[in-house]
């Protein structure tokens, strides 16, 4: 094609509007916090932002609140993700089979996924409710329990509560996902498995399960990042309590910014925890790279 | 005759799969449904049907609340960013597919890297910013940021529509003494056309079910969206009206439903080519 100077500028042209958009809302806003966490800045004090170096940091670290927050947030996203992968593998497994209603099963499960995440807190935290919840209802039919327990206020079973609905509400995306790539492998190679006698369990495991590595991998890495910057749900249903019991890295970073309005201390803390998902991120990047330059022999 | 073949051992278990995944699906909004039709005299008791099916949570929220409020302020916020985000995504992605420029790889990988990045990074620092230009309490604050933030995933998602198909077809319109601009509009639009409806639904569930941006963006019920406002019905755990915050959540969820009703063959197809995959 034609390549004046002005046809050259085209491509450029037709992405003016979205970088320059994220130019505004992306990049700098993360320059503001990179800023922000080596200055004092409290909104309530807009003429008093002095420099103050690491101290933010410094103040983090010597925080016993920050320390729980970083074994709940491990506990967070790992749990949440850990138990994400299983069910979508177990469902996408189900799916993957052909039965009757096949289409409505595999459509059902879309349901919590759009559901809004506050929905899904409201939901689980009505099912979870201490005095007149479902859950207790149950289990007190059943016998397991005598009186109400108190989910979302007990300091032990509050995260897990949160991480409930969290799991409802995302494991739609781990089972499509996992059954796109059920149903890319070739029906071949599981035949010539029976041919050579080998069962189903056996076939999972050396034809399955490697065929799908990739995509549980990238699920796994994508996912952690989401989840641990995910706050709408232990924001709503627990609000970190009961204590710090359900406090995560990214909730902590919510409730100084919002209620002590300590604009520093809060992007102090959020850089810490991105910089963690950022290695996640580029762990994703290397694979990617890898798995690029290994399609083209 | 025979009789009809039985269902063999590993096909009932399938079948028994299939049931606990439905019910794990859809059980827990099936009891807020539930929950929503009754009485609230009826709301902590231990019986799975209401002992009489009543609206009254409905008229209550409809009538005694901000909800029909929020619920315009969510339409407003949800119609406007699907418009912006695909003025945004839709040139871009056709600029990506269809030319070969200098810095595209570049370019392409910081899309990648702003779908990966930590948006609690950004809540404190957009706020501070968002207060310093008095746009608190506006529909701006909250529209600007979810058609920037849907970006990425958009791109992603157009430029496997885009790349689909084939460059002569507008090649031989432009031929045909149609410029570039006229053969986009004409061929490659039309033929996009079920892409840009996917990527229009997906901006519509992220920025109705938006919640963190949304509450640190608004103060007061006048631009409040939903997801805020039924939080806020929340607020004063000890006299919470269940009845009515069950009905509210269903409101929220109605449109999505409706909306994946319609589309759910593109959301699955959408769900599955946005992924990132390289």
């Amino acid at each position: 094609m034609q390549s004046s100077p002005r046809a050259r500028a085209v491509p450029y042209l037709l992405l003016a509007p979205a970088f320059t958009a994220i130019l505004l809302i992306v990049a700098y806003p993360f320059g503001n916090a990179v800023w922000l966490s080596l200055h004092q800045a409290q909104l309530l004090r807009p003429h008093r932002t002095a420099f103050v170096g690491l101290a933010h940091f410094q103040r983090a670290f010597a925080d016993p609140v920050f320390w729980e927050a970083v074994w709940n947030t491990g506990i967070w996203a790992a749990g949440t993700v850990a138990t994400q992968l299983f069910i979508g593998l177990l469902i996408a497994l189900v799916l993957n089979e052909s039965f009757p209603g096949r289409g409505l099963v595999r459509a059902t499960i879309l349901l919590p996924w759009v559901t809004p995440s506050v929905v899904c807190a409201v939901i689980f935290m009505w099912m979870f409710n201490g005095s007149f919840g479902v859950i207790n209802h149950l289990l007190r039919g059943a016998g397991i329990i005598d009186k109400p327990f108190p989910w979302l206020a007990n300091s032990t079973t509050a995260l897990p509560s949160a991480m409930t609905a969290l799991i409802w509400h995302g494991f739609p995306f781990f089972a499509l996902m996992i059954l796109a790539a059920l149903q890319a492998i070739p029906v071949e190679l599981y035949e010539a498995a029976r041919v050579d006698g080998a069962g189903p369990w056996r076939a999972f495991c050396h034809i399955t399960l490697p065929l799908i590595m990739p995509t549980l991998l990238i699920l796994t890495l994508l996912r952690t990042i989401w989840v641990s910057n995910h706050v709408d749900i232990p924001f709503v249903m627990t609000g970190g309590g009961p204590g710090y019991s359900s406090t995560t890295l990214a909730l902590r970073t919510i409730t100084i910014a919002r209620v002590e309005l300590d604009f520093g201390y809060a992007s102090a803390l959020s850089l810490l925890l991105a910089t963690v998902l950022l290695g996640c991120a580029a762990l994703y990047f290397t694979y990617l790279r890898y798995r690029e330059q290994g399609d083209r022999p | 005759m025979r009789p009809r073949r039985r269902f063999s051992p590993a096909q009932a278990s399938v079948l028994l799969g299939a049931v606990a995944i439905l019910a794990f699906s859809l059980a827990p909004y099936l009891w807020t449904v539930l929950s929503s039709l009754r009485p609230e005299a009826e709301i902590g008791l231990p019986r799975l049907l209401p002992g009489r099916w009543t609206l009254e949570n409905y008229t209550y929220v409809l009538r005694n609340t901000a909800f029909p409020r929020f619920f315009l302020n969510s339409s407003i916020v949800a119609a406007t960013t699907i418009v912006l985000g695909l003025a945004l995504a839709v040139p871009a992605a056709y600029a990506f597919s269809r030319y070969r420029f200098k810095g595209r790889q570049v370019l392409k990988f910081t899309l990648l890297l702003c779908y990966v990045f930590p948006s609690i990074l950004l809540v404190t620092p957009l706020y501070s910013t968002m207060h310093r230009l008095g746009l608190i309490d506006t529909y701006l604050s909250m529209i600007v940021a979810y058609s920037t933030y849907a970006v990425p995933f958009c791109v992603w998602m157009l430029l496997g529509y885009f790349d689909a198909i084939p460059p002569d077809l507008e090649e031989a319109a432009m031929v045909d003494g149609a410029r570039r601009f006229e053969a986009f509009l004409r061929v490659i639009l039309p033929l996009a056309m079920p892409g840009v409806v996917a990527t229009a639904v997906f901006i519509f569930i992220f920025a109705w079910n938006e919640y963190l941006f949304a509450l640190f963006f608004t103060t007061g019920d006048t631009v409040r969206t939903l997801p805020v406002g039924l939080q806020t019905f929340l607020a004063g755990d000890i006299n919470v009206k269940w009845g009515a915050v069950n009905a509210s959540a269903v409101i929220t969820t109605l449109p999505l439903a409706l909306v994946f009703l319609v589309a759910q063959r593109q959301l699955i197809r959408g769900l599955t080519a946005g992924a990132f995959k390289g």
